[in-house]
């Protein structure tokens, strides 16, 4: 396997390889019937300890023996976390607040649209959140906790995957091996799990999602609103809505629009894959938006910046 | 004075006592931590200033329950510690539990 592979750097058993060739030893591990654990960036095979990580998604990073190599975006986040709270066995938190981690990132698709568009994003959408945070917020509009997030954004904020990563791992319980053709699904142990801090973040999102759509908003994902301008007062106001929170966002796009379907949009340059290669299928619209408590996560926006900034948190 | 909800203005220490009223449901209220109960297995457990959200928070954990009257029951060893937060400029209830029990 590894006269298929061009290995650049090699740490005890980690090797860093191109995107292309991870994909040959996956497939090379699968026709061998070798069991291995695949990461999103990375595969593990148990039999040798060894791992196979994309370079291309990795940077130097310090890692807790003080030496920089190359992290992959999770494992840099993961580096902080450790760092921040090297003795955490768990967050914790009541028995039924694993519900929570069924929330998902709001998305909203109205339908087909052609016409002159924006393309709205928040900046560092989950750190900018997060941020004010506690890995131990709890849901509701739980405020303070043992463990403030701050000073883990700030070390991650330098770097867009690793910052994004951290809330993946707030919500990761799985992981997922092969043996041949057989796909094994794992639970594994997180110390870092945190379903309150992950249904605060998403609660957050929709209720910036909801607004976008209250003001015209034909497509929402995550943390990217489409509207059309030729309503531009619509426009305004949502924009106003964001800097009256201070919510720091982007102009991704604007210009001539067209909305296929779900995931396959053009707005000004800024096109999809789908678009690209013009697909037409089609699907219907949905929502699944939540538009509850608006006010309350309004105010709850606003108290929790205040802590952050009475802690010395960096909102800006 | 202070818009109650109902279209009626109310007084500010009126709409305060309903915010006690209401967390008061939920468990037993100290106001002094000298009141909480000492064991050692006895932690904060999240941080709250309205009612609502509380009670959302120990019913997803199994520590109230709401029967069809909408009364709530409080379960297991629950305390709130009602104190004033400088920051927020209002009182804040943070959730006392013990893993004990």
């Amino acid at each position: 396997m590894s006269g298929r592979c061009t290995l650049t750097v090699k740490r005890s058993n980690d090797y860093f390889v191109s995107g292309s060739e991870l994909a040959d030893v996956m497939s090379h591990l699968k026709a061998e019937k070798t069991y291995f654990i695949a990461g999103t960036h990375s595969i593990y095979v148990p039999k040798g300890r060894v791992r196979y990580i994309d370079k291309s998604v990795c940077k130097p990073w310090l890692g807790l023996d003080g030496q920089y190599r190359l992290h992959s975006p999770g494992e840099a986040a993961r580096t902080e976390l450790i760092r921040e709270w090297p003795d955490l066995k768990r967050v914790g938190w009541p028995g039924g607040a694993i519900k929570l981690l069924n929330w998902r990132s709001p998305m909203f698709y109205s339908g087909p649209h052609v016409g002159p568009m924006i393309y709205i994003d928040l900046v560092g959408a989950y750190s900018q959140i997060y941020e004010k945070l506690f890995l131990d917020t709890s849901f509701p509009r739980g405020y303070y906790g043992q463990w403030a997030l701050g000073a883990v954004a700030d070390r991650l904020k330098v770097w867009k995957s690793a910052r994004n990563a951290l809330i993946g791992i707030a919500r990761s319980t799985e992981a997922v091996a092969y043996r041949g053709t057989a796909r094994i699904r794992l639970k594994t142990k997180n110390r870092f799990l945190s379903p309150g801090l992950w249904a605060t973040v998403q609660a957050i999102l929709h209720w910036i999602a909801d607004e976008a759509i209250k003001n015209g908003a034909i497509y929402a994902n995550v943390d990217g609103y489409i509207l059309p301008t030729v309503a531009w007062e619509f426009v305004e106001n949502f924009l106003f809505f964001l800097s009256d929170h201070d919510i720091l966002w982007s102009i991704r796009d604007q210009g001539p629009g067209e909305i296929v379907t779900w995931n396959n949009y053009r707005v000004g340059s800024t096109r999809t894959q789908a678009y690209k290669l013009n697909l037409t299928h089609k699907s219907r619209s949905f929502t699944n938006v939540t538009n509850c408590d608006g006010e309350k996560w309004a105010t709850y926006w606003r108290n929790i910046g205040k802590i952050a900034r009475a802690n010395g948190v960096s909102t800006k | 004075m202070a818009d109650d909800g109902t279209g009626n203005l109310a007084s500010q220490s009126l709409v305060d006592s309903n915010i006690d009223a209401s967390f008061a449901e939920l468990a037993t209220v100290v106001t002094d931590p000298d009141d909480l109960p000492v064991t050692t297995s006895i932690r904060p457990n999240g941080t709250f200033t309205d009612a609502e959200s509380c009670q959302q928070y120990l019913e997803t954990g199994g520590l109230i329950v709401t029967d069809d009257a909408e009364n709530v029951e409080p379960i297991g060893f629950v305390w709130l510690f009602k104190e004033w937060d400088d920051i927020l400029e209002q009182y804040v209830w943070t959730v006392y539990i013990d893993s004990e029990t």
